[in-house]
């Protein structure tokens, strides 16, 4: 189709991804009669979000005694004192509300004798500021992800939402002022291309878990919003921070929910020991991800790992008894049971660290508004965009997300976001002028693609982009290898210059989606490369062994990469929460 | 669409119902004739001539038809889709049962007057 | 490893056609889905949906040897060869494996899938014991990959107006679920001949289900209630 037949649609608000981020801001924006239109790659339920096992973190206090400063300081110092305190208050202040809202929208949590929602402990839970264990998060069995974006789909089915199932988005459009104006995107149906205009647009696109080979992601985790907000010109906050999730089934990845742990489950190595006694003594099997992800990481290189390879560990639940295990972690018992032949109510698990969640993001601040630097200010606002979700860095996870945070996160910046818009739709009443340049790059980024003729295979980029994150920019890190990394990476770029497709129907056309994809890959490996190769520190998930501690004088800063050039700025830390007094970087022990 | 007239649950409940009936009956009648010696149109006429027996022939002859007619009428909602052919089929299912059944209540209720 | 598998693009192909793939790199605990991302690098042009890889998207649902199931969660070596691969019956194909989901969609949304209170809502969580919790388990965990109405016959004959199995399965997960207080209008909804009572318990559902659930035993209970209800 030529560029001037494109059909235009308008709406007052563009969702980018349908995943529980995207659709808690759809119900929020269809409720208050504003027209709303979500594109998503895939139909809603298929999103990853569906596979959030073990829950969300609200200090409901129904199992033990808790509150919401506690579930403050634990997330502040999860994050390795790199998370934003004016956005974690606000998170872990509104998680009660967000929760019950939840519950009204339908979601089938496990329930307690008295009636109220089930709560489970998960790790770097504390009561009292880093007292006792605390129980706070809330659970459907272990499938709270799919309960909670099919009730939020189904919710947004009553509010008559629009639709775009299975549309891509190409690129973002905008005036010449930089207003975020709406979405270059096409039908995978068809092929056919759609302009939607809208006064403001969500990107809620999740994260780029692609970009590793052994990763707990679904195929679809390919970082289109965060490449999206990279070629618009705005920068990534805090890739370097990748989180490795402790219990991915060895060799294959798929998660067994940190819940396991939760309900009793441990950790041991070949000897059989409880190795997380020598890493984390209180916490245990319970410390944050970071911590346990090393703890196995180096009882592995140290010769204590399970199998033939002892390349893995083994988590035990065999003690839970099959009725805990059939009542509370029913959904990973099939997939043992599934991809290993094994029960785990009777056999332990073979688990290694594998990649899991993309803490950095596209800056926002806690109303969900996308913010960039100009000039000597740090956060200016881009009008018209905002980011909720994985995509999204508000910055609440830091260096290092809590489990129990992600589902939390989403659901509570998609709705903050929301409401700013809003507001934000009473002020702007009516569709600004596009700048029709950036109508002609989003058409020719999807017309490269047609060109025919020899060239690189995709599918062979990939693996190769997989295998370079995997070998570069793994657990632990160094400078010579994270600058290999930042070499392999661009050489991995200016091959796809010169990738071709085979594959040119317009109808549902997977070799030109899985190429854009790649493309989206690329930019997000350059950013996380760029990113953990400049931060000469240890914090979170961050490991330099070249550099083993955290230096809060020099790096309690936020990192910002832009494309162009691969520039690098940086950005500090808000340490000033909203209304409580800010917590100091301690040493961060569990 | 829904064919007129045409319902979910009742005739669920009554295709069960009847199911019920008209195994007990069988069941009662195998019983009854086994008790004959012979059973000729004579030792039938004899039984029937029973008021409780006449009555419970005549249910079974409504019942067996009402369950057919559900029967019947899935199978046709099942495989005949164009709405006219529907129709005409429910119109001569309904005749061939509704005729059937008051041919067997006339013989039935003639016999006793008999 | 042989497959054979349905290709079909409307743009070039008059009519659908089975091509024969060969693999020899199978590995012991290999899914189907392993074998399709396999063969689709050999072949680009290969279409099918997919996205998890280990049976909770729902996205992978296909007609494999016969019997549908999900590509991800289904073992090479439980297939028999040549692998028969076809995408889901009875529904349009929009190329390839990949089928027009929306007739399924559409049934969904019929049965209202969504939780109805018509009570103020209190400003904490809707209490439920857990026994009254525990009647929701076996219909909430529902993927909507499509494999269970698309094996129905019922379906098959009358999809524009059976609802099928997935979406009867949705219609008890709210007429169970006591929190919602609009049992009544969903059960008046499902009195009709065709809604639910095309189901004549021929349980191919159950049997393919890769979640383990039994539409037909709530598609039972739908009907108990309902009579509970009348009488």
């Amino acid at each position: 189709m030529s560029i001037q037949n494109i059909e235009r649609r308008r709406f007052d608000a563009l969702i980018i991804g349908a995943g529980g981020g995207g659709l808690r801001a759809a119900l929020q924006l269809a409720e208050a009669e504003a027209s709303v239109a979500v594109v998503s790659k895939v139909f809603p339920t298929r999103s990853h979000t569906v596979a959030a096992q073990g829950g969300m973190n609200a200090a409901l206090a129904n199992v033990l005694p808790d509150n919401w400063h506690w579930h403050m300081f634990d997330t502040v110092k999860g994050s390795d004192y790199l998370g934003d305190q004016d956005a974690i208050e606000y998170m872990c202040r509104a998680a009660p509300k967000v929760v019950y809202e939840m519950e009204h929208f339908g979601v089938p949590f496990s329930r307690l004798d008295n009636g109220k929602i089930y709560q489970r402990p998960f790790g770097g839970q504390s009561q009292n500021f880093g007292g006792d264990q605390a129980a706070r998060t809330c659970a459907a069995a272990d499938r709270t992800g799919h309960a909670i974006l099919h009730s939020l789909y189904q919710q947004n089915i009553r509010a008559k939402t629009n639709f775009f199932d299975e549309y891509f988005a190409v690129d973002l459009l905008k005036d010449e002022a930089g207003n975020v104006l709406g979405a270059f995107v096409f039908n995978i149906h068809t092929g056919e291309e759609l302009i939607i205009e809208a006064k403001t647009t969500l990107l809620a696109t999740g994260g780029a878990g692609q970009l590793y080979r052994t990763t707990t992601n679904a195929m679809i985790n390919t970082g289109d919003g965060m490449a999206m907000a990279l070629r618009a010109g705005l920068p990534l906050q805090d890739m370097e921070f990748f989180q490795f999730h402790p219990t991915g089934i060895a060799g294959r990845g798929m998660l067994i929910t940190e819940g396991a742990r939760g309900e009793g489950g441990y950790l041991v190595n070949v000897k059989g020991e409880r190795l997380m006694e020598r890493y984390a003594p209180k916490a245990k099997d319970l410390a944050s991800r970071d911590v346990v992800s090393r703890a196995i990481y180096t009882e592995v290189k140290e010769g204590r790992g399970c199998g033939p390879e002892q390349d893995h560990v083994m988590l035990k639940l065999d003690h839970l008894g099959t009725d805990v295990i059939q009542k509370r972690l029913p959904g990973i018992r099939q997939t043992c049971i599934t991809f290993l032949g094994i029960d785990p109510a009777e056999h332990p698990i073979p688990v290694y660290p594998t990649a899991h969640y993309t803490m950095g993001g596209i800056p926002t601040d806690r109303f969900g508004r996308v913010v960039t630097p100009v000039k000597d200010t740090p956060e200016e606002v881009v009008n018209g965009l905002y980011a909720a979700g994985e995509c999204a860095c508000v910055s609440v996870h830091g260096a290092n997300r809590l489990g129990g945070n992600s589902i939390l996160d989403i659901l509570v910046f998609g709705r903050a976001a929301a409401n700013h818009i809003i507001d934000y739709l009473k002020d702007v009443r009516y569709h600004k002028p596009m700048d029709e340049n950036s109508v002609d790059r989003a058409y020719e980024r999807l017309h490269r693609w047609d060109r025919t003729g020899d060239g690189e295979s995709v599918e062979q980029l990939r693996k190769d982009l997989k295998r370079t994150m995997e070998d570069n920019c793994g657990v632990f890190r160094t400078r010579d290898i994270l600058e290999n990394g930042v070499k392999e990476v661009h050489k991995l770029q200016e091959r796809m210059k010169n990738a071709r497709i085979t594959d040119h129907s317009g109808l549902f056309n997977t070799a030109r989606v899985e190429a854009l994809e790649l493309e989206n890959l690329m930019d997000v490996a350059l950013a996380t490369v760029y990113s953990a190769c400049a931060r000469q520190e240890s914090r979170g998930a961050h490991s330099r062994i070249d550099f083993p501690e955290r230096n809060d004088i020099h790096w309690m800063k936020h990192t910002l990469f832009f494309r162009e050039n691969c520039k690098l700025d940086f950005k500090p830390v808000r340490t000033k929460p909203l209304s409580v007094a800010s917590f100091p970087p301690k040493a961060r022990v569990y | 669409m829904s064919a007129p007239g045409l319902q979910g649950l009742r005739p669920w409940i009554v295709q069960r119902i009847s199911a019920a009936f008209i195994a007990v009956f069988i069941l009662y009648f195998t019983i009854c004739i086994a008790q004959f010696e012979v059973f000729d149109f004579d030792h039938w006429q004899q039984w029937l001539a029973l008021p409780f027996n006449n009555m419970a022939m005549a249910l079974f002859i409504v019942a067996v038809l009402w369950h057919a007619w559900i029967g019947v009428r899935d199978v046709i909602l099942d495989y005949v889709h164009p709405v006219v052919l529907r129709m005409f089929l429910f119109t001569l299912v309904m005749s061939v049962l509704v005729g059937s059944g008051l041919w067997g209540l006339r013989a039935l209720f003639n016999l006793h007057v008999a | 490893m042989r497959f054979k598998i349905y290709r079909y693009n409307p743009e070039t192909d008059k009519e659908p056609w089975m091509q024969e793939y060969r693999l020899d790199d199978i590995r012991p605990g290999m899914m189907l889905l392993d074998a399709l991302l396999a063969i689709k690098e050999k072949d680009p042009t290969l279409g099918f949906r997919r996205s998890c890889k280990e049976g909770v998207c729902g996205s992978d649902g296909m007609n494999i040897n016969g019997t549908n199931g999900l590509a991800c969660i289904t073992l090479l070596s439980d297939l028999k060869e040549p692998v028969e691969i076809r995408p889901l019956p009875r529904l349009p194909v929009i190329r390839d494996l990949i089928v027009d989901m929306e007739p399924f969609y559409k049934q969904y949304r019929d049965v209202k899938p969504y939780l109805t209170v018509k009570d103020p809502l209190p400003e904490v969580e809707l209490k439920q014991s857990p026994d009254d919790r525990d009647k929701l388990d076996g219909l909430y965990e529902c993927i909507l990959c499509g494999c269970c109405t698309t094996s129905c016959p019922s379906f098959w004959w009358n999809p524009d107006k059976f609802l099928g199995p997935a979406a009867l399965l949705q219609a008890a997960r709210f007429i169970m679920d006591t929190r919602d207080q609009a049992t009544g209008e969903r059960l008046d909804a499902l009195d009709d001949p065709f809604k639910l009572f095309r189901c004549h318990t021929i349980m191919n559902c159950v049997q393919v289900c890769p979640k383990g659930l039994n539409p037909t035993r709530a598609i039972g209970e739908i009907k108990k209630i309902m009579v509970k209800k009348s009488l």
